[in-house]
């Protein structure tokens, strides 16, 4: 039986990404990481937070991997500042490689056009309906402005080359590509 | 010989076949020489995508890589395939994500010793008046929507309306710098919002601006033609379409993959999507790819012009006595309806080029007049440390591969290997010390892109060359640099 700390530190844990399981691999060209998580939802979840670490410089956002400590204390100030964007991502397809794409592009978007960056996902369920996948989930984020946030590598795109979602002893695996 | 396990078989020095074998419907032909094929590709998955390629519906003659192969997505970068109008596919994957990635090749009357002194200050300049990076924009005003989708019909034809360059660089340009049957319509609202800030500007990765000597000539009538002579300062733009190309790609490579069912199709690799040519899903890809191609133009034409003015800035000097001319603009990542000889039958086919150069022959009625008698000028950029190449396109080219040859050199090393061996190294001293300038947004750009990092590109060169398919005409070497 867990008592309560032990309770809090698991929540605070899971809260500021320290389960998070994604190794950035070597790649000719590109930027390819392999993931690998307890359940299908945990595994798109920590592919959503290697493409923003892989796209973005997140010590100057507010970042649930990484909260801001020892940044001057004008840019944190700027940070809380800012309105919080709520966004609900739905899609659907036929398997779950196109699915992981799909959403992982969705992400892409928004952050290469400057538009906006998730800092934690709240809600996210993956299902299946027949022989289609479906995906829902809901993160928080902030409107992206000069001030507080630096893309750092141009994703062209994520592909699906390569991209196959295994289950290996108990946990969901796969490998995905950033085209940069 | 074996390459993974693949067949491959001797045409002569530099040209190898793989023969036809399962779902191809064509062999596959790679022009390289032994040691590339024996060092770079013995470590490169390159080869399969090649014999994937072979599968496409309605592929013509031949899968072709040329020598800077290396392995991309779906295609090979340096993959070229032509399918037949009326019964073959158009993929995506054949052109790349960025569309109509480019060079251009501008020539000045500034000879090596009248720059030498100020290409700090000049590399300064290029560095402020031109926006590089991750994320660059503002090159030119805001763009409303309308005025983006007039880029996308008008291509670089809308950058000389509005003052940046003159119509005689338009017609120095592969297809004028547009290409007709664009339709913005095509375009979906989210390329157009990754592309609305970035239309003259240079972006990250290995797009670069380079400052070059012509360190030698090879083909004396061809340079005074192209209007390259020995120690001359000539200028390089290598960029693309930038954020509005990638996303036209990524859409349609979702809608191509639905396409790719309905007709029946079942290729090996899902980054192959495809639709048929005259299908609606492939006739849409086409007009949104040439949007995308319209605005790469746009920007490279954008791009001389500020580069023009960083020139006049530093020298302090008169358009004339500066005579900064674009010599050639080509695209290396694009699809094109072509026609071409077939079995002895001259037929309408779409050329895929990804990663690969038009070389059009003298007497092209597709080329500039100036270079009817020479070929078109082949622009084939190397690293930034070494050099880079100017060939001319040849009959050869038209007769074997589809009217194409390279397009560079292909990295030799990832970028995490590049950073690693950059790591505690003064790179920015180490490119002094060879006579080059450099100026980019950070020390990352600068560590990924060093020449280590990179094939030699005269390898590349020397195959066409020899193969007869583009034939050299001159050699650049660097001596400033601009990154993002």
């Amino acid at each position: 039986m867990l008592t309560i700390a032990q309770t809090l530190l698991i929540y605070i844990a899971a809260k500021f990404g320290f389960f998070m399981s994604f190794r950035f691999i070597d790649h000719p060209a590109d930027i390819a990481v392999e993931v690998e998580a307890e359940t299908l939802e945990g595994l798109f979840e920590d592919a959503a937070f290697a493409l923003k670490e892989a796209s973005c410089e997140t010590q100057n956002v507010n970042s649930s991997k990484s909260l801001s400590t020892n940044l001057p204390s004008k840019i944190v100030t700027k940070e809380k500042a800012l309105a919080k964007v709520v966004k609900i991502i739905e899609c659907s397809e036929e398997n779950l490689e196109l699915l992981l794409a799909e959403f992982l592009n969705e992400l892409n978007f928004y952050i290469q056009s400057g538009k906006w960056i998730f800092h934690s996902i709240n809600k996210i369920n993956v299902t299946q309906s027949g022989n289609k996948f479906n995906l829902t989930c809901q993160l928080t984020g902030n409107k992206m402005n000069r001030n507080n946030f630096m893309i750092k590598e141009e994703i062209k795109a994520v592909t699906f080359h390569q991209m196959k979602i295994e289950k290996k002893n108990n946990k969901f695996f796969t490998r995905v590509i950033f085209d940069i | 010989m074996k390459i993974h396990g693949i067949e491959i078989k001797k045409i002569n020095d530099n040209l190898w076949e793989i023969p036809k074998s399962g779902g191809m419907l064509v062999p596959g032909r790679i022009y390289t020489s032994q040691n590339m094929l024996e060092t770079t590709l013995q470590t490169d998955e390159a080869i399969k995508q090649v014999i994937n390629v072979a599968h496409l519906p309605g592929i013509q003659k031949y899968s072709l890589a040329m020598p800077d192969i290396h392995w991309g997505y779906g295609f090979p970068i340096g993959g070229v395939a032509a399918t037949d109008l009326n019964n073959g596919v158009i993929s995506p994957g054949g052109v790349g994500y960025d569309i109509n990635c480019g060079v251009r090749l501008a020539k000045t009357n500034l000879r090596n010793n009248e720059v030498k002194n100020k290409i700090q200050k000049l590399i300064e300049n290029l560095f402020n008046n031109i926006p590089t990076g991750v994320g660059a924009k503002g090159a030119i005003k805001k763009l409303s929507v309308s005025e983006i989708k007039r880029i996308l019909r008008n291509g670089a034809g809308w950058a000389v309306e509005n003052g940046f360059g003159s119509k005689e660089d338009l017609l120095l340009t592969e297809e004028t710098g547009c290409l007709a049957d664009a339709d913005p319509e095509t375009v979906s609202e989210r390329a157009i919002e990754r592309g609305v800030d970035q239309a003259g500007t240079l972006g990250s990765g290995n797009h670069f601006l380079e400052v070059d000597i012509v360190e030698e000539i090879y083909d004396g009538t061809k340079a005074e033609i192209f209007g390259l002579f020995k120690d001359q300062i000539v200028i390089q733009i290598h960029t693309g379409s930038r954020g509005l190309g990638y996303q036209i790609c990524d859409d349609y490579l979702k809608i191509l993959l639905q396409a790719e069912k309905k007709f029946g199709f079942n290729l090996p690799d899902k980054q192959l999507a495809c639709a048929p040519i005259q299908s609606g899903e492939g006739q849409n890809y086409l007009r949104a790819m040439r949007c995308a191609a319209n605005f790469a133009w746009n920007n490279r034409q954008v791009i001389m012009y500020l580069a023009k003015k960083s020139f006049k800035e530093t020298f302090s000097i008169s358009e004339n006595e500066l005579g900064f001319n674009l010599i050639y603009d080509v695209c290396h990542n694009i699809a094109k309806i072509e026609e071409h000889e077939v079995d002895g039958i001259r037929k309408k086919v779409c050329v895929h080029r990804k990663g690969a150069t038009r070389a059009f022959p003298p007497g092209s009625k597709f080329i500039p007049d100036r270079y009817r008698n020479t070929g078109q000028p082949v622009l084939i950029p190397g690293d930034m440390g070494r050099y880079s190449f100017v060939s001319a396109g040849t009959k050869k080219a038209m007769e074997e591969t589809f009217g194409s040859s390279c397009h560079g050199a292909g990295r030799v090393q990832s970028r995490h290997k590049a950073m690693k061996e950059a790591k505690g190294r003064d790179l920015l001293k180490e490119l002094t010390e060879q006579g080059i300038v450099i100026q980019a947004k950070g020390f990352k750009t600068i560590a990924e892109e060093m020449p280590f990092a990179y094939k030699d590109v005269s390898e590349v060169v020397d195959v066409m060359h020899y193969t007869g398919i583009s034939t050299k005409v001159a050699k650049l070497k660097p001596i400033g640099v601009i990154k993002g």
